[in-house]
C-alpha cells in the first residue's frame, strides 16, 4: 500500500525534519498507517504526551487537541492528593530545563471523578501514571484504575527524583522494579508499562527486572536528576535543592539508552527525552522506540505533537513504507 | 483556549535605560485580549510565520509578557512594554520592525472589573476638587466607581491596558506610578494620557527626583495631594516588585478596600499544564500548603490571596 508515492519525492525528507510538517505538501503521506501497539495499548498514531508535561489533557486544547495524539500519559497521580514543592520549581538550563514539582497532583480518585470522564468523552487514550511510597499503593491505584473505564494503560512512575519516596527509590534498584511491576500485573489486567530513570548504572537491568517480572511495554527515561545555583544568591535555583533535567539537552543520553534496552529486551517502548521535531521521533523510533513521548518540546513549540505526526507520515510516504512500524529498530546494528 | 500568532513587529523603541515597547501585529490574540492577561513568546524572530524553534537555540523556553495595551480595531496589535532583565529580554530588544515573533495568548485570568457605574449612588462623598476634567462622562448625582492603579517600575504595563478599559467603561481612574527616572515613565504616561477619555489622573514618583514626587510609589500612599485623592476610591490594583505590592496590598486590606495583583514569574508552559510556576496561597498557619499556578490561576490574584516574597523577584 504505497499510498502517496507519486507525489513524494526528495523533499520529503524535509518533511521530516525541523518541524516543516504543517503545509509542507499536505497531501503527501494522507493515509499512511501509523498504527503501533505499546504492550496492548493500541495507538492511532506514536506520538504520546509525557506525563507532566500535558496535564489533564485540556490546557493545550486547540492547539493540540487530546484525541488527536496517540495516548496522553496524564499527570503523575498518588493515592492521596499532593501539595507538591516548595517553588521556585522550574530552572531553565543551556538546551534544556530543571524542574522540582514533586508529583502536585489531586490524587488518583479526583483524577478519576473530575478529569477521566472528559479524556473519555473526547475519545482520547488515556494512560494513567502512578507513583507510590509503597508496594501496596501501586497496587491499590491499579485496582482503583482497574475499575475505572477509559483507562488504557498504565505508566508506572518508579523514577520521579523529586520527592523523597514515591518514585526513582523503586527505580534504581532491579529487584524494587521486579517487585512493584510484578504486584501490579497481578492487581490489573491492564497493560502495565513502567517508566525507567536514566540516574542508573545500567538500565538495562532494570529493563530486564520489568520484563521478567511481566511488564507490557518500557517507558524511558525520566529527567536526568540535576541542579542550578544562583551566584548572587548563593543558593540553589530550585527550592527542591534538585531537579529533573529534560529538553534536548537530553536527547542523546535518552537515545542511547533505548537504543540498548531495546538491544536486550523484546518489549515495546516508548521512548522519548528532549524531542523538538519529527527528525527527533523517527531516531527513537530507528533506535527501538515503537511510540515516541513529547514533553518539554510542547512547552517550547505547543504544537510540536501535530508537527510530529505529520512529519512522521512524510517519512513513511516519502520512503515507500507501508507503515510506520517499518522503521522501528531500523537502525539497531 | 490559547492561539498562536506569527505577529509582524510593527513598532519597537527604545523608551528608557533598557525599557523597550513593542507592538506588533496579532489580531486573534488583541480581539479577544483582557486587561491583566499575558503573552508567552519566543525571543528570537522566526521568519515566514514557522515555527522553528532550535534546539540549539537559547533560550529554549518562551517569555511571559504582560499586555500593555490590545488594539481590536484597527491593526489588530498589542503592545507590550519591558525591561532588559537577562539573556532572553537581551534578545528580544534586537528585534526590528517587519521581523515575526511566535506569539501565544492570551493567557492567564486578567483583572476583575468593577461593576459598571449603573446604580447612581449617593453623593456624599467629596470629591477632588482640583480635578474638574474629571468624569465628564458622569451621570447627574451618580458616583461611578473609583479605581487607583498602582504601578512600580516595569509594572506599569498591564496597569496601562487596565487604565484604559477602565476609562473607557465610565469609571474614575487613578494611576500611582513609580519609576527610576523621568526617562523611564514617558513612554507609559504618554500611552496613559492618550486614552482620550480624559478620565486617568496620574501622580508619579522617581527615586531620582527627575520627576513627580522624589521616593517609592507608595510614599504616594500617604503623601498629598494624592492621598486625598484616594477618599472615595473603591478597589486598588497594583503590579511591579513584590515588596511594592505587599505594602500596596497592606494599605488595602487595612481600610477593607478589595483589590488585585498581577505577579511576575518565570514560566514553562504558561498555559497551566506544568506546575512549574506554583505560588503558596496564604493558609491558616499550620496547614499544609497550598499552590496555585501564577499562569493559569493568575498572574492576577485577590489581596490577601497569595504568600508574597520579602525579596524582588528576579525572572523575568
Amino acid at each position: 500500500m504505497h499510498v502517496g508515492c507519486a507525489d513524494v519525492d526528495a523533499s520529503a525528507d524535509e518533511g521530516a525534519c525541523a518541524g516543516a510538517g504543517i503545509g509542507a505538501g499536505a497531501d503527501a503521506g494522507v493515509g499512511v498507517d501509523l498504527r503501533v501497539s505499546l504492550g496492548g495499548i493500541e495507538l492511532a498514531n506514536p506520538v504520546v504526551m509525557a506525563s507532566g508535561t500535558f496535564g489533564y489533557g485540556f490546557d493545550y486544547e486547540g492547539l493540540v487537541d487530546p484525541e488527536a495524539v496517540g495516548a496522553i500519559c496524564v499527570k503523575g497521580t498518588t493515592l492521596l492528593p499532593r501539595a507538591g514543592n516548595k517553588p521556585p520549581r522550574t530552572a531553565e538550563t543551556p538546551c534544556g530545563m530543571l524542574n522540582s514539582i514533586g508529583l502536585e497532583n489531586p490524587g488518583i480518585e479526583t483524577f478519576i471523578r473530575e478529569h477521566l470522564p472528559r479524556l473519555r468523552e473526547r475519545g482520547a487514550t488515556v494512560i494513567a501514571n502512578i507513583a507510590g511510597d509503597t508496594v501496596e499503593e501501586y497496587v491499590r491505584m491499579a485496582e482503583i484504575l482497574q475499575a475505572a473505564p477509559g483507562i488504557a494503560g498504565i505508566e508506572l512512575n518508579v523514577s520521579c527524583p523529586n520527592v523523597a519516596r514515591g518514585g526513582m527509590h523503586f527505580g534504581v534498584d532491579p529487584g524494587s522494579v521486579h517487585s512493584v511491576v510484578r504486584a501490579v500485573k497481578q492487581a490489573t489486567s491492564l497493560p502495565v508499562m513502567p517508566k525507567l530513570s536514566p540516574n542508573v548504572t545500567d538500565v538495562v537491568a532494570m529493563a530486564k527486572a520489568a520484563q521478567e517480572a511481566g511488564a507490557d511495554a518500557i517507558s524511558m527515561i525520566n529527567t536526568l536528576l540535576g541542579m542550578a545555583i544562583d551566584v548572587e544568591a548563593r543558593r540553589p535555583v530550585l527550592g527542591n535543592v534538585f531537579g529533573g533535567l529534560s529538553g534536548p539537552a537530553i536527547k542523546p543520553v535518552a537515545l542511547r539508552m533505548v537504543y540498548q534496552v531495546a538491544k536486550a529486551v523484546d518489549l515495546p517502548i516508548l521512548g522519548g527525552g528532549g524531542i523538538m521535531y519529527a527528525r527527533d521521533a523517527i531516531e527513537f523510533m530507528m533506535a527501538g522506540a515503537t511510540a515516541v513521548s513529547i514533553g518539554t518540546g510542547t512547552f517550547v513549540n505547543p504544537r510540536l505533537a501535530i508537527e510530529v505526526i505529520d512529519g512522521m507520515r512524510h517519512y513513511v510516504a516519502g520512503h515507500n513504507l507501508t507503515s510506520v512500524r517499518r522503521i522501528v529498530g531500523a537502525a539497531i546494528m | 483556549m490559547p492561539c498562536i500568532e506569527a505577529a509582524n513587529v510593527l513598532r519597537h523603541d527604545c523608551v528608557g535605560p533598557g525599557m523597550y515597547e513593542m507592538e506588533i501585529s496579532a489580531p486573534a490574540i488583541a480581539a479577544v485580549a483582557a486587561p491583566g492577561q499575558f503573552v508567552h513568546m519566543h525571543v528570537r524572530p522566526v521568519w515566514n510565520g514557522q515555527q522553528q524553534p532550535s534546539a540549539q537555540a537559547q533560550p529554549l523556553l518562551r517569555r511571559p509578557f504582560s499586555i500593555s495595551d490590545a488594539d481590536s480595531n484597527a491593526s489588530g496589535s498589542i503592545t507590550i512594554l519591558y525591561k532588559v532583565r537577562g539573556a532572553g529580554t537581551q534578545l528580544l530588544a534586537n528585534a526590528r520592525p517587519g521581523d515575526r515573533l511566535d506569539v501565544m495568548g492570551p493567557l492567564g485570568i486578567g483583572f476583575t472589573l468593577p461593576e459598571p457605574p449603573s446604580r447612581p449612588q449617593s453623593q456624599t462623598e467629596s470629591q477632588p476638587e482640583s480635578q474638574p476634567e474629571l468624569r465628564p462622562w458622569r451621570q447627574p448625582a451618580a458616583r461611578s466607581p473609583h479605581s487607583l492603579l498602582v504601578g512600580g517600575g516595569v509594572g506599569i504595563a498591564p496597569l496601562v491596558f487596565l487604565a484604559h478599559a477602565l476609562a473607557r467603561a465610565g469609571h474614575r481612574v487613578t494611576v500611582f506610578y513609580g519609576a527610576d527616572t523621568a526617562g523611564d515613565m514617558q513612554s507609559a504616561l504618554r500611552r496613559l494620557q492618550a486614552s482620550g477619555a480624559g478620565s486617568i489622573r496620574v501622580f508619579t514618583t522617581t527615586l531620582d527626583g527627575s520627576a513627580g514626587l522624589a521616593g517609592i510609589v507608595t510614599d504616594l500612599l500617604t503623601a498629598e495631594p494624592s492621598a486625598t485623592a484616594l477618599e472615595d476610591v473603591d478597589c486598588i490594583y497594583t503590579c511591579g516588585p513584590e515588596p511594592m505590592m505587599a505594602a500596596v496590598e497592606q494599605f488595602a486590606l487595612a481600610r477593607h478596600i478589595p483589590g488585585e495583583m498581577s505577579l511576575e514569574t518565570a514560566l514553562a508552559c504558561g498555559v497551566g499544564a506544568c506546575l512549574g510556576c506554583a505560588r503558596r496561597l496564604r493558609t491558616n498557619p499550620g496547614a499544609s500548603p497550598v499552590y496555585a499556578r501564577v499562569c493559569k490561576d493568575g498572574p492576577v490574584f485577590s489581596f490577601g490571596q497569595v504568600e508574597l516574597n520579602p525579596a524582588p523577584c528576579g525572572e523575568e
